[in-house]
């Protein structure tokens, strides 16, 4: 695995995805921050990484998209399947070699509130913990990208799929407020025709009917009874469920000074389902 | 050693391969033949395990290349059709990457990256971009990778396409250098390459391997006859005549020309008639202008067996429709 992060990490390096990604993400921090804390005169430099986030819509599928396709069209996957390597390894090297990118990334923004400092900014606590924030959403989004990277063969479908993707799970969180006001029925009709979309998904992947209409029935089955049993549960659950799913909108507690570790787990487990369906679509390849 | 039991590929509705099985034995060069289309890279894939068959299974030292895919691959070295290279990578650095890939030790593979180099003649290239290297170069790097590991088998799937003259000298003798301490086995539609490289072939055609053995078990399975050309100065029957005394004229070829007849005719491998037929035609003052006896060549062979094959296929169709018709009967 190391090996595969070192090609990986220093292919970056040597060629121009690495930089670009880079000078995108940097020229916004950069313009964020002269605009919010040097012309407004803020002294609160997370201001800047509650809008950062925007820069990784584009950032991140600038990052992953040729991670996979470009294996595909050199034939090196080949040589990758035919390694004396677990699969998993191949995939967990090449995403922490995009983390590690985006790590540079993160440690020369670090660098950002130390300038401020000399000139009198507070509160270095909730800049590096909203930095910490960042670089987690960062690396969630980056396992997200890389998935929808895997499933397509040219890295420009795979930059346009990755945009389009990570914009709608961004534009969720201007959703979010809206569904405050859905009622009981209204979240159990919702839950339901949301755990059927993850169930036509298990479908689409696996072709499997017996697996689908397990993934359905449980999806659905348990909601129908805990509505029947209690239906004041329901009361705003849709509201709880996406406002507690919505990655980008549950980053915005730490720029609010909150070190939420809640939100740590939920990236963790994000960016680890998306390197676990990227492994499985890598897989996949194998047997068609 | 390499053990493929009942392998089966299909794609949609297509059977790329169905029921191959073959043993591979120790230090041996083998030769995958078969035209373009057969399914010799399929079966590659499979037995490296870049690709799952739809059913079958493949050994490799007792190792399964699924269960035990770890073990199994540490054994392979694979150059695939289309080298594996990463061209933003020099040669040097492409194999350090390779061989840690690998998990061969640091300190190791520092040593065997330079060993490869020199057996495949890439030390002086090793600084340049593979972007920047000639098709025979990068040829070499794909080897050379797979040499990499120091695996009991090698694994090369067409190493020869798209070389020149010069190149390809020099591959088939790296090759050769190869199966003297290894397994190696190699693909091609080349025949005269396959011929001249491998001690054993593999004869594949359509998804079914059709024949497995020594170039002479081979030849020996395709009829036991020589084709033997005459030309002899004299009239036809007469000539005929003598030769229904020597040998069986019933599956002949004749054409005569001015005062020549000549004939094409099927003769037992096991005995040379040329003497008999040459004093007996002397005796009756028919001169021999021209007698040569032409051995089938592999091409012959091939093809007759490819053919074999794609007959067997048509019959096997025409079986099934008959029998679907008869059912709907």
């Amino acid at each position: 695995m190391i090996a595969i992060f070192k090609r990986e990490f220093r292919s970056y390096l040597h060629n121009v995805g690495g930089f670009v990604f880079l000078s995108c993400l940097l020229l916004v921090a950069g313009v964020l921050c002269v605009a919010l804390n040097v012309i407004l005169g803020s002294s609160r430099f997370e201001d800047v990484l509650y809008y950062l986030p925007i820069a990784l819509i584009v950032a991140v599928p600038l990052l992953t998209m040729r991670t996979m396709t470009e294996e595909k069209r050199s034939h090196t996957d080949q040589l990758l399947y035919s390694l004396p390597l677990p699969l998993w390894k191949i995939v967990l090297g090449k995403y922490l070699a995009m983390v590690a990118v985006f790590g540079i990334a993160c440690g020369i923004i670090a660098l950002y509130p130390l300038l401020l400092g000399l000139f009198g900014m507070t509160g270095f606590g909730t800049a590096y913990s909203s930095l910490f924030g960042f670089l987690l959403l960062g690396a969630a989004l980056i396992a997200f990208c890389m998935f929808w990277s895997s499933m397509t063969e040219s890295p420009l479908i795979a930059m346009i799929v990755c945009v389009v993707a990570t914009a709608a799970l961004y534009c969720v969180d201007m959703f979010v407020a809206l569904l405050m006001s859905v009622g009981a029925v209204g979240s159990l009709l919702s839950l339901i025709v949301l755990a059927l979309l993850v169930a036509l998904i298990v479908w689409l992947l696996t072709k499997h009917p017996l697996v689908t209409a397990i993934v359905a029935l449980v999806g659905v089955l348990p909601q129908v009874i805990v509505f029947l049993i209690n239906s004041a549960l329901y009361d705003g659950l849709l509201y709880r469920v996406v406002a507690g799913l919505a990655l980008f909108y549950r980053h915005t507690v730490f720029t609010r000074g909150i070190f939420d570790l809640t939100t740590l787990i939920y990236d963790i487990s994000f960016g680890a389902l998306f390197l676990y369906l990227t492994y499985q679509v890598m897989e996949k390849r194998r047997w068609s | 050693m390499i053990e493929v039991k009942n392998l089966t590929k299909t794609y949609g509705n297509h059977d790329a391969l169905c029921g191959v099985s073959f043993k591979i034995a120790n230090g041996k060069i083998y030769g995958l033949l078969g035209p373009n289309g057969a399914g010799k890279s399929t079966t590659m894939n499979i037995m490296t395990g870049c690709l799952a068959p739809t059913s079958g299974t493949v050994r490799i030292n007792g190792f399964d290349i699924y269960e035990q895919a770890i073990e199994a691959k540490r054994l392979i070295g694979y150059l695939p059709e289309q080298p594996p290279l990463y061209e933003d990578m020099t040669p040097e650095e492409y194999l350090m990457f390779v061989a840690e890939a690998k998990g061969v030790h640091p300190e190791l593979a520092v040593r065997q990256v330079r060993e490869v180099m020199g057996l495949t003649q890439i030390t002086d290239m090793k600084d340049r971009l593979i972007r920047n290297l000639s098709k025979g170069c990068r040829q070499r790097v794909g080897i050379a990778q797979a040499m990499l590991g120091n695996p009991e088998v090698i694994i090369l799937d067409e190493p020869t396409v798209g070389l020149d003259p010069k190149q390809l000298v020099e591959v088939r003798e790296m090759i050769r250098k190869l199966g003297e301490s290894r397994t190696v086995i190699v693909s091609s539609h080349i025949l005269s390459e396959v011929s001249e490289l491998c001690d054993e072939l593999l004869v594949i055609s359509r998804g079914k391997l059709i024949a497995q053995g020594t170039l002479e078990e081979l030849e020996a399975m395709t009829g036991h006859t020589d084709t033997l050309h005459l030309t002899v100065r004299g009239d036809e029957e007469g000539v005929m005549e003598v030769l229904r005394s020597i040998v069986d004229v019933s599956d002949c070829k004749t054409s005569c020309s001015q005062d020549t007849v000549s004939v094409t005719l099927d003769i037992p491998r096991d005995k040379d008639v040329r003497d008999n037929i040459f004093f007996a035609m002397a005796d009756r003052r028919y001169a021999v202008v021209a007698m040569e006896i032409e051995h089938k060549s592999l091409e012959n062979v091939f093809l007759t067996l490819t053919e074999d094959a794609s007959g067997e296929r048509a019959d096997e169709d025409d079986d099934n429709t008959d029998s679907g018709e008869e059912e709907l009967a």
